[in-house]
């Protein structure tokens, strides 16, 4: 029985693999490289990666479903979980499953290039929402004005403290994202823009790497070993709660009318900053029309229908996103919407996506340049 | 049944438990492939090779450590900083690196060097002062990770030399089937070659007898005079070596290096391995069946995914997988030995078996 | 006594001095195989009531599986065991516990941490109000049942900080506060000085004036004589006698223990070389043992023996690197000998067959291959440190024919093979490094007949080859039989020196001297 256990100790796992390996390849050789299914005309497929699903990430994604479902297209979802390995792989899958474009909001920057290389060179168009890719060109890139909505958050601050002061001082800690996304990088810009105009205004700057913890350390941090005038979140929908509870718990959660009240600005206009607004706790945030990144599938429907491209500017009225913009950058085509600001006194108004979810908004917005 | 029938019904059951992961591969394949006519493609097939590349140079490394008995959680975050070291020595500071733009080869070098040396401290911290594996490797985890931050600042890299990411993401034997043009991953070639390195030194060489000697019973085997110390600090170098290259793997197809590369892939790594027949217990396990284990895995996550499983559900099935497997590994080494006992006894010559 | 505590415990209320002698235990025919071996073969055995029945035999002959069998631990073959009224097949531990039988092992194992007032109510501390632990309570109540057995013993002191003899005896009184009728004590005055064993003795009398009955297992024949009501002696198995203690004498107890029947084997005349292979000279390790002078000759069986503890053991670990040896001179042919690890000690050609063969022996997991070619891999390996695979099969396969190793292939998992053939792959391990010196330590432990004699015929053909061979054992049958000399050592010295052929050198004079009790002439 010598020679029956050699065969099934070696010969036979050898045996199996060599054959599962070679018929594999056969049969995905002798079968098409593409799954052959009969389109029927107008049958569009996308497919959406998400990067998580956390802080807007959702309300982006439900926008564009909605804006697609419009068209009679379907979506594939996906979560990469803040993976960028997984994203890629995500994106083998879109292909496999024959997708006509692919959307996506990349888990990093830099490394979507490599997948969207792959992705354009069999031919999908590819487009990312929300952040753009450094470092390779795509088809184009949906982003709201994070220089506007920094610029906003900024001259809101300025405003509220030479409300407080008489004129524009004081010491400010700014709660930036991840430093490795340009969103961030944009948001700190901008805001920066109007701030160091004014010499008598301090800022800290402290990075947070999108995590709700790493706000809630940092203002912790700062605002228990200084005296803070202001703090202008990066992003309300990752920090806002966090950085409200870490001041309860330092003793420095003021309302509004009192006059220890720290003022808060912010980006985003995620249902908890507008919450914080409407409770006097924040004062201030440039809205994001997230789940108007969707408008993209209106780009991606030219570029399937192959009609051409051209810069200039997009305006629909009565949307929080118009006037957008459409220009040619290092990464492609870009479309950049426009943020409007939040005050305490519009904190109620429909069109902001933080208020219903509900990008469906006809009434007018006072749109401030 | 009489005493042949009944040896030879021992024999088939312990032919499928020793295969089983075989069986699962082939059943995950056909189940797929039946289940949607987009996974059986050239495309997805390369696909899967392709993905399963780092992972398995990964699973190698582990393999080693965990057939003498101990744990490696920490070859993750080596990968992780191996590369980023190697990469910030490429590139320019815009794309995230250092602006020494030093010669690919070299960087290959310290990436591999670096990998060894982690390796090798883990191994000195196990095997020499004899600290538990699962405590040390997992405090290099957290260790290295945290190195990785310091020193990328949070930052990506990007724009890596092609000599360097020929290796994970490059292609060779292009040819075309139907519309597309698709070629040979070489990160492929690679993971199955290294399987094959890793099958010769375990099986046919002394190194690899030893390495089964000390996690099958570490007293007998110092007895028996082998140096079990040395055994163990060269099997956690090999796992620092090959999470390394697991890194040039992934880097390569990636195109860049990411502070949070290989987050969490330490669970797959275990699970695989575990897939693929290695026991948590030692001493026995091949690198045939971890290769099946990782390619299980990628099979497993492409199929799901093409069938657009809810990521959650495909979470919950994976999780599912490795439960079954450390289940089946540990029902493996009581029921083998019970029915080897009963196989045993069906031939002794004593003639004790009771009809 | 009408207010008692409604606490579990051993109740007054059953001492009846019955005129008759009732029966607490009656096992018939058990029967235990395991592959290869008859552990137990029809064994009948009867305990009565206030009665100590000493248990004797061998390492091997059966003792322990036997009270496997009667705990319920393992499941017999065949036969009944009757206790209580009730006639049981097949026992579970639970079953045993609650018809009565305890079980005091040789190392006690109590809750060390917790004071003895605990240990003895384990389970059972009563609770008062909302469910708290009434301390004072425990207090009373362990002390009331420690005085009841005449025990003194402070129940306040934690349990590690009593000495061995308290805590065996209380490992015996917890036995009984669990309605124990029946008591199996193994080897309780092992670990005692000779102080105390009076002590134990007198608390044992005691108990047994309260009709409780015991099985002792002893190695030491005067202590028998001096507790025992009735000795049984277990042989290779089997019943080979049950006597009133008063009846009969030592060395009549020997005879059945060792038996009179020869075995087929007989060594084949060799010459013996000159040449020392091994020579000690006043050898000495603190607390182990001192003055070890001895010398071992080419193609010389020696053996060596003692109770344990008398360091016939740690001298064989001692040697081999797994232990410390000691301070003296040691040589290995003619070169001085150092080895501080078994690796040093197998470079320097001695090779070690340890006594706990699946700790230290054999890697169950491995293949019969594998497991006798591991130790010399070194030799097998061709280009780029590969193993020859041709080589390799043809010596292990020579191994196999000379030694009949049973095994269907040389890919079996060593850890499947029985006991026997387990042993002789040790062997061909070790007698493949091709040792100059071979120290066996118990090398027939756990295995059949028919094994034991291929083992002899080896360690023969071995000498007869010039291999050197120190033999660690306790079966002084075997070592009479198969050493040319037998070393008896007594509590770290060599006290007496069998050479084969004398007279005198019968396996029962080797047992006395083991004891310490023999007078030549």
């Amino acid at each position: 029985m010598k020679w029956c256990n050699r065969l099934f100790n070696k010969i036979v796992p050898i045996f199996c693999i060599s054959t599962a390996l070679l018929l594999l390849l056969l049969i995905a050789a002798c079968s098409s490289a593409t799954s052959e299914k009969v389109k029927k005309a107008g049958q569009v497929k996308i497919g959406y990666g998400a990067p998580l699903l956390a802080s807007g990430q959702a309300e982006i994604m439900q926008g564009l479903i909605k804006k697609a479902e419009q068209k009679g297209w379907t979506v594939i979802t996906t979560n990469a979980d803040s993976d960028s390995e997984r994203q890629a792989n995500q994106i083998d899958y879109f292909m496999s499953m024959e997708v006509d474009a692919i959307v996506v909001v990349p888990v990093d920057s830099q490394a979507i290039c490599a997948p969207a290389r792959k992705a354009m060179s069999a031919g999908i168009p590819f487009y990312t929402i929300d952040r753009a890719p450094v470092g390779c060109q795509i088809n184009m890139t949906v982003l709201s004005d994070n220089f506007m909505a920094g610029k906003q958050a900024g001259e809101a601050m300025i405003d509220l403290l030479s409300k407080r002061y008489g004129n524009a001082r004081g010491t400010v800690l700014e709660l930036q994202g991840d430093l490795g996304t340009n969103v961030a990088v944009l948001r700190g810009n901008g805001f920066h823009s109007v701030i160091n105009k004014y010499s008598e205004v301090e800022v800290i700057s402290k990075p947070t790497e999108w995590r709700a913890e790493k706000f809630a350390s940092a203002t912790v941090d700062v605002v228990s070993s200084k005296e803070i005038d202001g703090i202008y979140l990066q992003s309300d929908c990752v920090g806002m709660s966090v950085v409200i509870s870490a001041l309860e718990q330092l003793g420095k959660k003021f309302p509004r009318d009192d006059r220890r009240h720290i003022l808060i600005t912010s980006v985003d206009g995620c249902p908890e900053g507008l919450k914080a607004i409407r409770e006097g706790y924040a004062d201030a945030a440039a809205n994001q029309p997230l789940p108007d990144f969707g408008i993209i599938v209106d780009w991606i429907e030219k570029e399937l229908k192959r009609e051409p491209i051209e810069p200039g500017e997009v305006v629909m009225q009565g949307a929080p996103w118009s006037p957008a913009k459409v220009t040619r950058e290092q990464s492609g085509w870009q479309l950049l919407l426009a943020t409007t600001r939040i005050t305490p006194e519009n904190i109620n108004d429909s069109s902001l996506w933080g208020n219903s979810h509900n990008p469906e908004s006809p009434t007018p917005l006072k749109v401030n340049p | 049944m009489n005493n042949y029938g009944r040896i030879r019904g021992f024999t088939v059951l312990m032919v499928v438990m020793q295969n089983l992961i075989w069986i699962l591969l082939i059943v995950a394949v056909i189940a797929f492939s039946l289940a949607s006519d987009a996974f059986l493609t050239s495309f997805n097939v390369i696909n899967i090779f392709w993905q399963s590349a780092p992972l398995g140079l990964l699973v190698i490394g582990q393999a080693f450590t965990l057939i003498t008995g101990n744990f490696d959680f920490s070859s993750e975050s080596t990968m992780a900083l191996t590369t980023l070291i190697a990469a910030q020595l490429m590139v320019s500071s815009a794309s995230g690196g250092l602006d020494l733009m030093v010669f690919p080869v070299f960087s290959i070098v310290v990436m591999l060097l670096l990998g060894s040396a982690i390796g090798l401290t883990n191994g000195l911290l196990i095997s020499y002062l004899k600290m538990n594996s699962f405590i040390v490797t997992l405090g290099m985890l957290m260790l290295l990770r945290g190195i990785v931050y310091a020193v990328s600042s949070g930052n990506s890299v990007s724009n890596l030399p092609q000599m360097f990411t020929w290796l994970g993401g490059g292609t060779l034997f292009t040819f075309t089937v139907g519309l597309k043009t698709l070629g040979i991953p070489v990160a492929a070639i690679f993971l199955i070659v290294a399987f094959v390195v890793a099958h010769t030194v375990a099986s046919y060489r002394r190194f690899g007898r030893e390495v089964y000697t000390v996690g099958g019973n570490r007293a007998a085997a110092e007895t028996a005079g082998i140096n079990s110390r040395k055994v163990i600090l060269k099997v956690y170098l090999i796992s620092g070596l090959c999470a390394a290259l697991a890194g040039w793997l992934l880097a390569g197809r990636l195109d860049s290096v990411t502070p949070r590369m290989g987050t969490g892939m330490i669970f797959v790594v275990q699970a695989a391995a575990v897939v693929g027949g290695i026991s948590l217990f030692g001493g026995r396990g091949t690198f045939i069946g971890a290769f099946g284990g990782v390619l299980l895995w990628s099979i497993l996550d492409s199929g799901l995914n093409i069938l657009q499983v809810s990521p959650f559900w495909i979470e919950v099935a994976r999780g599912g997988l490795l439960l079954f497997a450390v289940f089946i590994d540990a029902i493996r080494v009581r029921f083998m030995h019970w029915l080897s006992h009963r196989q045993a006894l069906a031939q002794s010559t004593i003639g004790l078996e009771v009809e | 006594m009408s207010s008692e505590p409604e606490v579990k415990g051993f109740s007054d209320k059953e001492i009846v001095n019955c005129p008759q002698p009732t029966i607490i235990l009656r096992a018939r025919g058990l029967s235990k195989s395991f592959p290869g071996v008859h552990a137990v073969e029809n064994v009948s055995l009867e305990v009565y009531r206030g009665e100590i029945n000493g248990l004797v035999g061998k390492n091997g002959a059966g003792k322990s599986t036997l009270v496997r069998l009667l705990m319920g631990l393992q499941r017999a073959d065949g036969g009944t065991v009757e206790i209580g009224g009730r006639c049981y097949e097949a026992m579970t531990p639970d079953e045993a516990l609650e018809a009565g039988i305890a079980y005091v092992p040789q190392q006690v194992s109590m809750i060390d941490s917790l004071t003895v007032a605990e240990n003895i109510l384990a389970g059972n501390l009563p609770a008062g109000k909302f469910g708290f632990i009434n301390w004072k309570e425990v207090k009373q109540e362990a002390k009331r049942r420690l005085q009841k057995l005449s025990l003194e013993i402070d129940v306040r002191q934690r349990v590690d900080g009593l000495n061995i003899t308290e805590q065996t005896m209380l490992a015996i009184a917890k036995a009984l506060f669990s309605r124990a009728k029946l008591i199996i004590l193994d080897e309780p005055t092992a670990a005692l000085p000779k102080v105390d064993i009076q002590r134990m003795f007198s608390f044992i009398r005691s108990m047994k004036q309260q009709g409780v009955g015991f099985i002792y297992i002893s190695h030491h024949l005067e202590e028998i004589f001096e507790i025992c009501d009735r000795v049984s002696v277990l042989r290779d198995g089997q019943m080979v006698g049950n006597h009133r203690v008063a009846e009969i004498n030592q060395t009549q107890l020997i005879q059945m223990m060792v038996g009179q029947s020869v075995s087929e084997f007989s060594r084949a005349n060799n010459p013996i070389s000159k040449e020392v292979v091994l020579s000690i000279e006043n050898l000495v390790r603190r607390g182990h043992y001192e003055k070890i002078n001895m010398s071992i000759r080419k193609g010389e069986v020696v053996g060596l023996t003692g109770l344990k503890g008398s360091g016939s053991e740690a001298l064989a670990a001692g040697l081999f690197g797994l232990e410390y040896l000691g301070r003296g001179t040691v040589k290995l042919n003619g070169k001085a000998f150092i080895a501080r690890t078994p690796r040093q000690a197998l470079g320097q050609r001695l090779a070690y067959l340890p006594a706990d063969r699946h700790r230290f022996g054999i890697v169950g997991l491995r293949s019969v291959k594998e497991n006798i070619t591991y130790s010399i891999l070194k030799r097998l390996v061709r280009l780029f440190m590969i193993i020859n695979d041709r080589r390799e099969t043809e010596l292990v396969s020579s191994f196999i024919k000379d030694l009949g190793i049973v095994t269907h292939s040389i890919e079996q998992k060593v850890g499947l093979l029985s006991g026997g053939n387990q042993q002789k792959v040790v062997f061909s391990k070790l007698v493949a490094t091709k040792p100059s010196l071979l120290i066996l330590h118990e090398p027939t432990q756990g295995i059949d007949v028919d094994a034991k004699t291929d083992i002899f015929r080896v360690i023969d053909d071995l000498s007869s080859q010039g291999v050197a061979t120190l033999l660690i054992s306790n079966e002084v049958r075997e070592l009479s039989v198969i050493c040319d000399r037998i070393l008896v050592m007594c509590e770290g010295k060599i006290t007496y020196q069998f050479i084969k052929g004398d007279a005198e050198a019968i396996p029962e004079n080797i047992l006395l001297a083991i004891e310490g009790s023999y007078e030549p002439g």
